[in-house]
């Protein structure tokens, strides 16, 4: 059924529209929970899943081996390097002793099963099975959504600045200022990142800062161009016009016209950014030229699945949490795109 | 065939070839066949080889799955990628025999004789008149020294080397070549010239050979391609004119009507193509992969067949070497602790079913190994090198430490600790620190393909216990190979395979000139001027027991520097087939050869 | 972005003028593109000369070394610096590297691609030869993308504001924000040899194609390309549909479509002779970007995760191989084939919408 008159601007009396503005926005505020929620938990990923307990009582004293290192020594042990307390040998020491207070899952990122052969499917023990290394899949899961999450803001955080100058920049001045900016963003769009990258990776082992920056730097130009083409759109409306006859300076105008409506068009595809840079890592991840081995990484989870198609679970573990941050995020956009919806008239999505 | 025999046989060689040191009346002497030690096993007018099956039915096809890709058709020069088989398509002079008593022998193929001088100097062989190249050109003296040259000027990179000792080659006439050695002839060589593929001189004249290129090539062997397509695919087909198919050497090989090989960018997809009967073989070369890729129900049925083919050669031995231009791996006892703490029994049991045995060696499985103390002869050789060996050479049997396979390995955990505290290494706050340079010891191991990191994963867990902190490098292919050249590694895995006899490679493998050389297989770079005069001793030797002798005191000079960390040994090959294709009885000792199988399908 | 439905024949002196300097422009950027490349080339850790040592050693520096133990027995021979010397003729490295790029510069001016290194055959012969994959993917993407896309954007703009709509959006987006690839690596897992093997695991067509009847080959062809058209399809359908979604909303508001409902014309009709025309130039003028997008974009994971022998796995395993030919001319390719669909793009875009204007601000 069609109603010919329905615009989309005015219709802040339309029953079903606010319905489902409201729903939206319902929806937005929990995904928004569950996401920062999963964050909080992968920031305290050290504190649930870990090869170290919370608090050990041994002949009366009380220590925190998560915090600090004890050497083996401390527990009778033989060594002088920091205890294994996975050790069967250490755990009888610290049992005839004392008591030790574990966290809910035994393993850390690198721990490893020494009794199960790997690829191993999901346990009791081990909740989504052992990777092909033997370790285990949950606490690198858990690990690896920290760093990604982490990498990700990281990247979005500059993405944005960059794109928001550069693109009100180009947008407001035009003439010659938006000719060599539209060049750059058509250079920078043209340089495969994977060169980049891999030249990179290969003269220094790339670290969580430079992989960032490097991708920050050749991923700001598509939103430049969404900033653009707002900037060229509201420079158009007719007080913003007569601002410049008046002759208002140009920053003046930038600042208190231009910028929030650029920033609301931001905004709204921040989100898509977000998960742009996420995508971005786990494809380097899993071509090889990402973090260094021995990272918690979800690509390096998703390249052993490809590898080991008898093991789905490792790929399917892999692609499964990118699918629920992914999600999360968009449903956040979404009540994000319809909090700003007075302010403007559509969704956008970048090509 | 009893062992007696054959150890009278290869005694008899030895005296053969002392005998060859001193003046005989015999210049030269004619055969069918040569042999490295000793005579060869079959005698003239054999009918066919033991592993043959001279019965097999001519019929049937057999589609190959293979990996990567190829661009090219040009087998015999560097550039391109070429595609399996295309060795079917060409015949060479001698062929070797494989049979489980012999160590290295060659027959005459398209020599019907030939004629050794006394001194090596010189090779003359008489190629059979009938043969012919698949345009119906016959296969004369010409092209032989023409083949044999454009080898030597632009052929490939090891076979340039094969032929590097031959001065000159000669024309007799059309049917007799001649190939001079002068000084440098030896048994070897002479084994090695009968490896030579014979091109059509009339074919080459109007191509450039330094070129790749997709023409499909003319040859004198039993295949010849029928269709290519590049990259993908590539059919080779019996020849029912082939000139050589009677031959005692040819008698129960070549029985597939049509070989198809097929290109595949993913192993997963190349077993789907075996499991759905596209493909009916594939030889995998790796073991985590064979026990969990090759499974599911046409395996369990029995319609594919799993096959774990073992043989009696050399094998492939893996260890991980240490870059000794480091100052950390510089005492022998850091060396030796680190060797220590690995635990083979538990790394094998769960990431390869057991499957692997461990390296004890790298001559594993030939005779050049070493077991149990000192023989006499062993002696002699090291005796006079005793003030540069580690005491324990000359007095005990090696063995490396094992355990229980817990994974915990704490035993031998703890003896490597009194090793790293006597080499004066002391944990300092989780970190092995030398109590006199104060350097950390860190490792960082470079591995060729992520493949590796499951060996090594837990080899890292347990270093730390040590206060060992290590990380892992995976590079492929050019930057690994960068890496490597540029010595830029703590730990690196690396293949060796002996050859019998050895010789040059085992020079720049091991021996202290070549530890500067960037591209040398010297990668840990081993400076020791006893394995120098070892190594020499085993290159210039050419008896048996000589061989055995100085090959033996090597090993052990290996091993009791701890120069390396042998991990695993691999003397089987892996093959699953659909089961209509059949094999010999009995296997050839240097692993099967396809060549002999056959599809039992009736048409 | 409004759409003005009025008379929209922009074709002044002021369009003709930029269309002339942004053909203009193209150049000066190509330039700058192939530089950039050719430097972060020589930039790489590694080059031919060492690929080709490296092979010759036995070490394999294919795509499958990534993923796969290769099982390198290295021959023991040595390299002496004779034949390096001779590797380094051979592929020009023995000259500076401003001669090595006037060179490669004064080629592609001329539009010639070169021949690879180590395969010796004409690069744009190459790339020829692996079009038909690439082709078959691209063009089944779009195909599929536009069927489906379209229909779609008309039903949600009905619907606008109701379940349908809402649902369908968030869906296309989440199918939008998660890489291509993962997409592609769970079809993988899932239909392909995981949990089920419902499908072929390699390349275009089944090994037996050429023995199969014309029907059972191209039903083989399509079975093989099922999962990778899926995947692409999955993340390119989102702003195609967004997009046809909004300019209908968009022309619907407009005044014009109730004079023509009082003039007596059908809801339909008007739908059909009004609304879906002026609808599709903006989704026409999305056409070259999504093109762009579909054959440079998303393809190069797909095609490596399914085996796909296209022109980007080549390209990639160039890279790998250090084969700077091969990956030079695919991105040249590539940039040159990107700016002119940029320009297309652009110039549709401001005939469709003529108030957009790139003229300088006078402040």
């Amino acid at each position: 059924m069609m109603d010919v008159s329905q615009g989309v601007v005015n219709e802040q009396n339309n029953t079903k529209k606010s319905n489902r503005r409201f729903s939206t926005l319902r929806r937005g505020k929990y995904a928004a929970v569950v996401f920062f929620i999963l964050f909080l938990v992968s920031l305290c990923s050290e504190l649930i899943a870990n090869d170290k307990p919370l608090l050990i009582s041994y002949k009366g004293t009380l220590f925190f081996p998560i915090l600090v290192s004890y050497p083996e020594t401390q527990f009778g042990g033989d060594f002088d390097s920091e205890a294994d307390y996975t050790d069967p040998f250490l755990s009888e020491q610290i049992a005839k002793q004392g008591w030790a207070l574990w966290p809910f899952v035994h393993y850390s990122y690198s721990t490893i099963n020494y009794e199960l052969s790997y690829p191993s499917p999901p346990t009791s023990e081990n909740w989504l099975g052992l990777d092909d290394q033997g370790r285990d899949v949950f606490a690198r899961l858990l690990y690896g959504i920290r760093i990604s999450l982490g990498f990700s803001f990281f990247i979005t955080l500059n993405i944005a600045l960059l794109a928001l100058v550069a693109g009100t920049l180009q947008g407001y001045f035009g003439g010659l200022v938006d000719l060599f900016g539209q060049r750059v963003s058509e250079i920078l769009g043209s340089v495969p990142v994977m060169f980049v990258v891999m030249i990179v990776s290969s003269l220094i082992q790339p670290s969580f800062f430079t992989l960032s920056m490097i991708l920050a730097l050749f991923g700001w130009h598509y939103l430049a161009q969404l900033v653009r083409a707002e900037v060229l759109r509201t420079r158009q409306l007719e007080y913003i016009q007569s601002a410049f006859i008046v002759g208002v300076p140009d920053w003046r105008i930038i600042w208190r016209h231009i910028m929030p409506n650029a920033l609301i068009a931001t905004l709204s595809s921040l989100p898509f950014v977000f998960s742009g840079a996420l995508g971005s890592l786990i494809t380097l991840d899993f071509l090889g030229f990402g973090l260094p081995a021995g990272y918690p990484s979800l690509g390096e989870l998703i390249s052993q699945g490809k590898n080991n198609l008898h093991a789905p679970w490792l790929g399917l573990t892999g692609c499964g949490a990118i699918l629920l941050i992914v999600t999360l995020v968009v449903l956040m956009s979404e009540a994000i795109q319809e909090w700003l919806s007075p302010y403007k008239d559509k969704d956008h999505v970048e090509g | 065939m009893d062992i007696q025999q054959s150890i009278r046989r290869l005694l008899g060689g030895a005296l053969v070839s002392i005998a060859a040191f001193s003046p005989s009346v015999l210049a030269e002497y004619t055969s069918h066949g040569i042999s490295l030690y000793g005579e060869p096993k079959y005698t003239e007018h054999f009918s066919h080889f033991d592993y043959a099956n001279p019965n097999a039915p001519k019929q049937g096809e057999l589609v190959m799955a293979e990996m990567g890709s190829f661009d090219s058709l040009h087998q015999f020069i560097d550039l391109g990628k070429k595609p399996r088989g295309l060795f079917w398509l060409y015949d060479r002079l001698t062929v070797r025999g494989h049979d489980k008593d012999e160590i290295k022998t060659r027959y005459g193929w398209l020599a019907e004789k030939m004629t050794i001088a006394d001194d090596y100097s010189s090779v003359i062989y008489a190629l059979r008149k009938e043969a012919k190249f698949s345009d119906g050109y016959p296969v004369t003296a010409e092209d032989v020294a023409y083949s044999l040259n454009l080898y030597r000027e632009s052929g490939l990179s090891n076979i340039k080397s094969r032929f590097k000792m031959v001065k000159s080659v000669e024309v007799i006439d059309p049917l007799t070549v001649k190939i001079n050695f002068g000084d440098d002839g030896s048994r070897l060589q002479i084994l090695n010239s009968g490896n030579l593929p014979v091109l059509p001189k009339h074919i080459w004249q109007q191509k450039d050979f330094t070129q790749p290129s997709l023409d499909i090539p003319v040859g004198s062997g039993p295949y010849k391609v029928t269709s290519v397509d590049p990259g993908r695919g590539i059919t080779y087909a019996l020849r029912d004119d082939y000139w050589g198919k009677n031959l005692p050497v040819n008698k129960g090989k070549y029985n597939f009507k049509n070989i198809k090989v097929e290109y595949f960018r993913d192993r997963n997809a190349a077993v789907q193509a075996l499991k759905s009967n596209d493909v009916n073989y594939i030889a995998e070369t790796n073991l985590l992969r064979w026990n969990k890729l090759y499974q599911g129900d046409v395996f369990s049925a029995g319609t594919v067949v799993k096959d774990k083919i073992n043989y009696d050669a050399p094998s492939f031995v893996t260890a991980m070497v240490f870059n000794l231009r480091q100052a950390k791996f510089d005492d022998r006892r850091t060396r030796e602790a680190l060797v220590t703490a690995f635990d083979f029994e538990w790394l094998n049991k769960k990431a390869f079913n057991n499957q692997y045995t461990r390296a004890t060696s790298l001559f594993n499985n030939s005779f050049l190994a070493a077991d149990g103390l000192p023989t006499a002869q062993e002696k002699a050789v090291l005796t006079p090198l005793s003030a540069q060996l580690p005491a324990q050479v000359l007095s005990s049997e090696f063995t490396l430490p094992s355990t229980d396979g817990s994974g915990r390995n704490r035993q031998n955990l703890l003896k490597a600790q009194t090793l790293l505290k006597e080499a004066g290494w002391k944990v300092k706050s989780n970190k092995l620190v030398h109590s006199v340079t104060g350097e950390v010891m860190t490792i960082n191991f470079l591995l060729p393909s992520p493949a590796m990191k499951p060996a090594i994963g837990a080899y890292i867990q347990t270093l730390k216990k040590l206060g060992i902190s290590s990380n892992i490098t995976v590079k492929t292919g050019t930057e690994y190979y960068k890496l490597l050249m540029q010595r830029q590694f703590d730990m690196t895995p690396s293949q060796y395979k002996v050859r019998i006899p050895p010789n040059t490679e085992l020079r720049s493998s091991l021996k202290s000139e070549f530890s500067g050389v960037a591209s040398s297989y010297n990668i840990s770079g081993i400076q020791d001027p006893a394995i120098d005069e070892l190594v020499e001793g085993l290159v210039q030797s050419d008896s048996y027991a000589d061989t055995q002798a100085y090959g033996r005191a090597l090993d052990r000079v290996l091993k009791w520097n701890y120069y390396y960390l042998p991990l695993w040994a691999r003397n089987f090959q892996l093959v699953a087939y659909q089961n209509y294709i059949e094999k010999p009885l009995q296997a050839p000792k240097y692993g099967y050869e396809v060549e002999f199988w056959w599809d039992e399908r009736s048409k | 972005m409004k759409l003005n439905s009025g008379g929209m024949s922009a074709r002044s002196n002021m369009f003709n003028l930029y269309f002339i300097r942004r053909l203009l422009l193209v150049f000066p950027t190509l330039f700058i593109i192939i530089s950039l490349n050719f430097f972060l080339l020589q930039w790489l850790p590694g080059g031919p000369v060492e690929a080709a040592l490296a092979k010759q050693q036995g070490i394999d520096s294919s795509a499958n070394a990534l993923f796969y133990e290769t099982d390198q027995i290295t021959n023991g021979q040595l390299i002496d610096d004779q034949l390096r010397d001779k590797i380094a003729r051979e592929y020009g490295f023995d000259k500076p590297l401003w001669q090595r790029y006037t060179e490669t510069l004064s080629r592609y001016l001329s539009f010639e691609l070169g021949t690879s290194y180590f395969s010796k055959l004409p690069v744009g012969e190459l790339i020829f030869s692996k079009l038909p994959v690439s082709l078959s993917l691209g063009f089944w993407t779009l195909f599929l993308t536009y069927l489906i896309a379209i229909p779609l954007g008309v039903m949600k703009a009905n619907n606008q504001g109701g379940m349908f709509d809402s649902t369908s959006s968030l869906l296309l987006f989440i199918a939008y924000a998660v890489p291509t690839f993962i997409i592609a690596i769970m079809l993988l897992i899932l239909f392909s040899g995981g949990v089920f093997s419902w499908f072929p695991l390699r390349g275009l067509v089944s090994a037996n194609h050429a023995d199969l009847s014309i029907t059972g080959q191209l039903l083989d062809y399509f079975w093989h390309l099922c999962l990778p058209v899926a995947a692409c399809v999955a993340s390119g359908l989102a702003s195609l549909t967004v997009l046809t979604r909004n300019s209908i909303i968009d022309q619907m508001a407009q005044p014009y479509l109730d004079t023509a409902i009082c003039m007596g014309e059908s809801r339909t009709g008007a739908m059909f002779n009004h609304v879906l025309p002026n609808s599709m130039l903006v989704i026409v003028a999305r056409l070259p970007s999504d093109l762009l997008s579909i054959f440079i974009g998303g393809t190069l994971l797909v095609e490596i995760v399914f085996s796909l022998d296209g022109v980007a796995l080549l390209g990639f395993e160039a890279l790998l191989e250090r084969d700077y030919p091969v990956v030079l001319g695919i991105l040249y390719c590539y940039s040159l084939l990107g700016l002119v669909l940029n320009l297309v793009g652009d110039l549709i875009y401001r005939w469709v919408d003529p108030r957009v204007d790139f003229s300088e601000v006078n402040g």
